[in-house]
C-alpha cells in the first residue's frame, strides 16, 4: 500500500510542473476519476468501521449516519458544485478572497481549515501508528512518523494529480476489501439457513464461547437477575445460551433492535434523530478536504457530474458496512458483550469461518486493544 | 512539449482570474447581455436546487416521524424485511442518485436554453 502510494507520487511528480498543476491538476480530472478520488477520501476506516459497529449495537436508528453522509454530496451538488469551480479559485481561501474580496475573512478561512485538517490527521496518524504497532511490532511513532513522512512527500512532491490517482485506487481497494469477503458471507448465512438476526428471546453465543474478564464486572442476565465477575476469571458460554448484558454498557442485545425509536441507550429520541439529519444532511458541504477535489474539475457542468457519481459510488459503499453490522449479531454476538464492537468488520469473516467449538472473548474495557479471539479455523 | 517548473505562490490570487474559463455561464455574462438575463439564469438554478432539497427533506425527513407516529408501518416487513431498514439500508440510496440525476439533468438543460437564447441574439 505504502510502497503504491510513493510510486504514484513519484508518477505525479514527473508531472507536476505548475501552481495549477499542483493545486488543481490543471482543472483536468475527469469526474470518474474525481468521483473515485473523492469517494477513497470521504469513506475513512472511522466511516466504515464506525458505522458496522454502530449498526450491531444500535440497530436501525444508526443507519441514518450513511443515509445522512450520502445526501450530504447532493446538498453539496444543489448549492455548491458549480458555482465553486466556475470561481476560478485554487482553495477555499481564495474562493473567499475572491468572492468577498476580504483579506481577514481569507485568513479565517485558511484558519478553519487548519483546525479541520488538524482533527482529521491526528487520528489517521494515530492510526498508522497503532497498526504498525500492532501489524510489526514497531514502536508507535515509527509508524506515525513513516506514514507522516510518505503522505507529505507525496502531497508536496507529487501535487494534486498524484493525490487523486492514490485516492481513487483507495475507493477501489476499500470496495473490494468488504464486498468480497461480505458475499461470501452472505453465502454462508444463506448456507446456515439464514438464522435470524433479533431472534425475539434475545441474541445468543453463536460458539462455544470462552470470555475472560480482566476487570470486576456486573453481568446482567436474560432473566434481570445480576451476577457480578472478579477481575481476571474467564466464564465459558455454549453456543446457544443467551447473551447477558454487560452493567454500564450500552449495547441492545434485545428483539427491539429491529425497530426504529427502540433503543433505549443514549439520547436517541426522534429530536436526535432529526438533529443528526440535519448534521449530516449539511455537514458535508463544509469539509475543505472534500470541496478542494471540486476546484480539479473542468468546468462547473463537470463539478455536478462528478459529485452524481459521488453519490452512486458512496451509496453503493454504505450498503456494506450495514451488512456488517447485521451479520456481525448473527456471527459474533459476543461483542456485544465485549464492546467492541467497532471491530466488527475486521473479526466478522473469521469469525463467521469457525465451526462449532470453542472460541474465547476478552472483556477489557479500558485496554486499548480488546481482544476476542478465534484461532483462524475449528478454535 | 512540457511547461517549465515554476514556483508554487499562493497569495497571488487576488484579482488575476485564469484565463481561459470556459464555462458556458462565462460565456454569457460575456456577450454582454443584460445582467437581467444572467439574474434570471441564477435565480432559475436556485430554485431548481431548492425543489430538488424540499423533494429530499419531504422523501426522507418525515420517516422519523412516520415511524414514532405509526409503530406499524416501522414494523411492515416487504419482501422478509422490516420496511425502516429496506428504506434506510438500501432504497435510500438509489433514491438520493435519482434526485441528484435529475437535477443534473435539469439545470444542464436550463443551461443550454440559457446559451441558446444568447447565441440567438
Amino acid at each position: 500500500m505504502t510502497v503504491v502510494t510513493v510510486v504514484i507520487g513519484a508518477y505525479g511528480l514527473r508531472l507536476a510542473r505548475t501552481t495549477s498543476d499542483l493545486l488543481v491538476a490543471s482543472r483536468m480530472v475527469s469526474p470518474t476519476w474525481n468521483a473515485a478520488a473523492i469517494g477513497g477520501e470521504y469513506l475513512s476506516a472511522a466511516s466504515f468501521l464506525g458505522v458496522a459497529g454502530l449498526v450491531l449495537k444500535h440497530g436501525v436508528d444508526v443507519l441514518w449516519y450513511p443515509v445522512g453522509f450520502a445526501a450530504g454530496y447532493l446538498a453539496l451538488m444543489l448549492f455548491v458544485a458549480a458555482p465553486l469551480r466556475r470561481s476560478g479559485a485554487f482553495t477555499l481561501p481564495d474562493f473567499c478572497q475572491l468572492r468577498l474580496r476580504s483579506v481577514g475573512l481569507r485568513k479565517l478561512a485558511t484558519g478553519f481549515v487548519i483546525v479541520i485538517g488538524w482533527l482529521y490527521l491526528v487520528p489517521q496518524l494515530r492510526g498508522a501508528g497503532l497498526t504498525l504497532q500492532t501489524v510489526a511490532g514497531r514502536p508507535y511513532l515509527v509508524g506515525v512518523l513513516l506514514v507522516g513522512l510518505v503522505v507529505t512527500a507525496n502531497v508536496a512532491l507529487g501535487g494534486m494529480r498524484a493525490v487523486t490517482f492514490v485516492q481513487a485506487f483507495q475507493y477501489w481497494l476499500k470496495l473490494t476489501a468488504l464486498l468480497v469477503p461480505m458475499l461470501f458471507l452472505l453465502l454462508h448465512w444463506q448456507a446456515d439457513g439464514r438464522p435470524a438476526l433479533a431472534p425475539p428471546t434475545g441474541s445468543t453465543f453463536a460458539h462455544r464461547t470462552t470470555v475472560t474478564f480482566d476487570q470486576p464486572t456486573r453481568l446482567i442476565l436474560a432473566d434481570g437477575s445480576t451476577v457480578d465477575v472478579p477481575a481476571h476469571t474467564t466464564r465459558t458460554y455454549p453456543a446457544g445460551a443467551p447473551i447477558p448484558r454487560v452493567a454500564g454498557g450500552d449495547v441492545d442485545t434485545g428483539p427491539d433492535w429491529l425497530l426504529p425509536g427502540a433503543t433505549t441507550h443514549g439520547d436517541r429520541g426522534l429530536l436526535a434523530t432529526y438533529s443528526l439529519i440535519l448534521a449530516t444532511f449539511l455537514g458535508t458541504m463544509g469539509l475543505p478536504h472534500v470541496l478542494v477535489r471540486f476546484y480539479t474539475n473542468p468546468d462547473g457542468a463537470a463539478a455536478r457530474r462528478t459529485t452524481l457519481m459521488v453519490l452512486g459510488l458512496v451509496g453503493l459503499f454504505y450498503l456494506l458496512p450495514a451488512l456488517y453490522g447485521v451479520l456481525g449479531r448473527v456471527y459474533t454476538p459476543q461483542l456485544m458483550m465485549t464492546g467492541n464492537t467497532d471491530a466488527v468488520v475486521l473479526q466478522l469473516p473469521a469469525w463467521a469461518a469457525v465451526r462449532p467449538g470453542n472460541c474465547s472473548a476478552r472483556w477489557s474495557p479500558r485496554a486499548p486493544s480488546p481482544r476476542s479471539c478465534p484461532a483462524r479455523r475449528g478454535c | 512539449m512540457q511547461p517549465k517548473r515554476v514556483r508554487v505562490v499562493l497569495a497571488d490570487v487576488a484579482g488575476t482570474r485564469p484565463p481561459g474559463e470556459h464555462t458556458r455561464a462565462e460565456l454569457a455574462e460575456q456577450t454582454g447581455i443584460g445582467e437581467a438575463l444572467v439574474r434570471g439564469l441564477v435565480r432559475a438554478q436556485l430554485s431548481l436546487a431548492l425543489r430538488c432539497a424540499a423533494v429530499v427533506a419531504v422523501g426522507l425527513g418525515a420517516l422519523p416521524l412516520l415511524f414514532a407516529v405509526a409503530p406499524a408501518v416501522a414494523g411492515a416487513r416487504p419482501f422478509g424485511m422490516v420496511l425502516p431498514w429496506l428504506l434506510l439500508g438500501v432504497a435510500a440510496y438509489p433514491f438520493l442518485f435519482v434526485v441528484g440525476w435529475a437535477y443534473v439533468h435539469l439545470a444542464e438543460r436550463t443551461e443550454r436554453d440559457f446559451t441558446d437564447l444568447v447565441e440567438r441574439h
